[in-house]
């Protein structure tokens, strides 16, 4: 039988967000895939070059609506850093926690559209109707359900009150025993079983070569988790493990967030209990940061989240680059597919959990036609980004 | 509560939940759901605690706030600061640093979720005002707030 490629997107149902694969296949087996990306590309790098670091918190948050707060997380740390500026401890303790909530919920969500991937439904509702607990959660603390702007320059705006923990731990100690039963269903129902057992398998030391991150890598075996490499915030203070899978397939990926689930309830308990009653939250912060250049990093549910911040002595950063984890974890979703049956491929690609809107950057486009190339100066970039 | 295995698990779920669970959902708009108290709803401002300080527009991310500021002259002589601030609502993110950049309190949140409007010019907040914003206000410009 001949060999046949076809696209799939930019604009398609599958996935939300515009990007475009390419497949070659033999019959129904996938033999060659090759992705390209760069159809939502907002500049949001360059445009924090035109604000002062505290628009720019606001402007990272929206990097991701899924993982707001782990934006917000790595540039603060960052600039402090820069600015030599001590978090006080119960902030720490805020941010760290609502860091957790954060994995809570978007692993629920990536829950249900992995289910809902493999025609799974009623888990798919499930999941989300228990998400709505942190969700409410969320809501509760910040005031909002995503796009939390919960941290600030120095410290947290809001804090938990006595009344505000009770709900918390109730509402937690729920989302546990329900993330304990969906562990059972992933490891013991069969229709879930049959669409994830060898399905998008990618080896830990290819995983390496190809530099993923996040669920992935520790689902391949290898227990990268920046948390516990590079501990930041009050990591070193809780009692964790890193979680991996020696599966290497949808269902270790699976497994490996479900637990995390488990863990993140845990871990916001733990803060709760060791968090040092009332004092400050923020910590006074300068306008100016001294020059000099700084990368952090933090664990985001996706993966290894990387944020490099330059300063020339202003209010404005000079360069702010991000390292979003899809960006990480693309090479090895393109091993996933291929090997694999086409009606694999929406749950082998979504086992990564990609977000196309976090990674797009600056795309060079060659007119194949012409040999061409075409870039768009900041001017022509302003025009095209304002509405009027 | 003992724990509950697979598809049977799940069938009995549904059934209770069918027969016993109230919906997870809400027939909004008959039903409503309250807002948490720290919800960031339709935008207050309050022209006389404010002075004209401009920290809000400054920190602003969307470039929603305008302050607009003229000094006049009174018949005495002496020149006094008056102004008022320009709200282009439809561009606000409510991320709240306004409020929070605020030394006076004069920017608030309030509950209010459903701000649909037909036309973009009803989104604008105009809050000129006669008043005089003749208290200078205790700004610390070297500080994040």
């Amino acid at each position: 039988m001949p060999k046949l490629s076809f696209p799939i997107g930019p604009q398609h149902p599958a996935l939300k967000e515009p990007e475009n694969l390419r497949f070659t296949v033999d019959g129904e087996l996938v033999v060659d895939a090759d992705i390209r990306i760069g159809y939502v590309h907002r500049s949001i790098e360059r445009s924090c070059s035109e604000r002062n670091y505290v628009q720019d918190l606001y402007l990272c948050e929206r990097v991701c609506g899924i993982c707001s707060n782990a934006h917000t997380l790595a540039y603060s740390m960052a600039i402090e850093k820069l600015a030599d500026v001590e978090v006080p401890e119960r902030a720490q303790y805020i941010r760290m926690m609502m860091h957790e909530f954060e994995r809570i919920h978007s692993h629920m969500l990536w829950l249900g559209v992995a289910a809902h991937e493999i025609g799974f439904e009623t888990l798919f509702m499930y999941a989300w109707r228990d998400r709505e607990i942190i969700q409410d959660i969320l809501e509760m603390v910040s005031g909002n359900r995503g796009h939390y702007a919960m941290t600030t320059l120095g410290g947290v705006r809001y804090d938990i009150t006595d009344e505000m923990a009770g709900k918390i731990r109730e509402g937690l100690a729920t989302l546990r025993q329900r993330a304990e039963h969906y562990a059972d269903i992933a490891t013991t129902e069969a229709t879930f079983l049959k669409r994830t057992v060898g399905v998008g398998v990618v080896s830990g030391d290819r995983c390496q070569q190809l530099g993923a991150c996040g669920p992935v890598v520790r689902a391949s075996g290898k227990d990268y988790d920046v948390r516990a490499y590079f501990p930041y915030l009050k990591y070193d203070n809780v009692e964790w493990e890193v979680r991996t899978s020696e599966l290497c397939d949808v269902l270790g990926r699976t497994i490996v967030r479900v637990q995390e689930v488990i863990d993140a309830c845990d871990i916001s308990i733990q803060c709760l209990d060791l968090m040092p009653e009332g004092g400050e939250i923020q910590a006074k912060f300068p306008r100016k940061v001294p020059e000099g250049e700084v990368t952090s990093r933090v664990e985001a549910q996706r993966g290894e989240l990387i944020y490099y911040v330059r300063s020339d002595g202003s209010d404005v950063p000079e360069r702010v680059k991000i390292r979003t984890p899809t960006l990480a974890n693309l090479p090895a979703s393109i091993e996933m597919v291929i090997g694999g049956q086409i009606a694999d491929i929406p749950i082998a690609f979504a086992s990564i959990d990609p977000c196309f809107s976090c990674t797009d950057r600056m795309v060079v486009l060659d007119d194949i036609s012409t040999g061409d190339r075409r870039t768009m100066s900041w001017a022509e970039l302003v025009k095209l980004g304002k509405r009027k | 509560m003992p724990r509950r295995f697979g598809i049977a698990a799940m069938a009995m779920e549904l059934m209770e939940s069918l027969l016993v669970q109230k919906p997870a959902t809400v027939i909004y708009p008959v039903e409503r759901l309250e807002p948490p108290e720290r919800f960031r709803g339709r935008l207050r401002f309050n022209p006389d605690e404010c002075s004209l300080c401009g920290l809000c527009q400054r920190d602003c991310p969307a470039d929603v706030i305008k302050v607009v500021r003229k000094r006049v002259e009174k018949e005495d002589g002496t020149k006094e600061l008056t102004g008022h601030l320009e709200f282009e609502m439809d561009r606000c993110v409510f991320c709240g640093q306004c409020a929070q950049s605020c030394r006076k309190g004069a920017i608030t949140f309030t509950h209010e979720f459903e701000l649909a409007q037909p036309s973009r010019e009803l989104f604008m907040m105009d809050t000129r005002t006669e008043d005089t914003a003749d208290e200078e206000c205790d700004v610390d410009e070297d500080t994040v707030p």
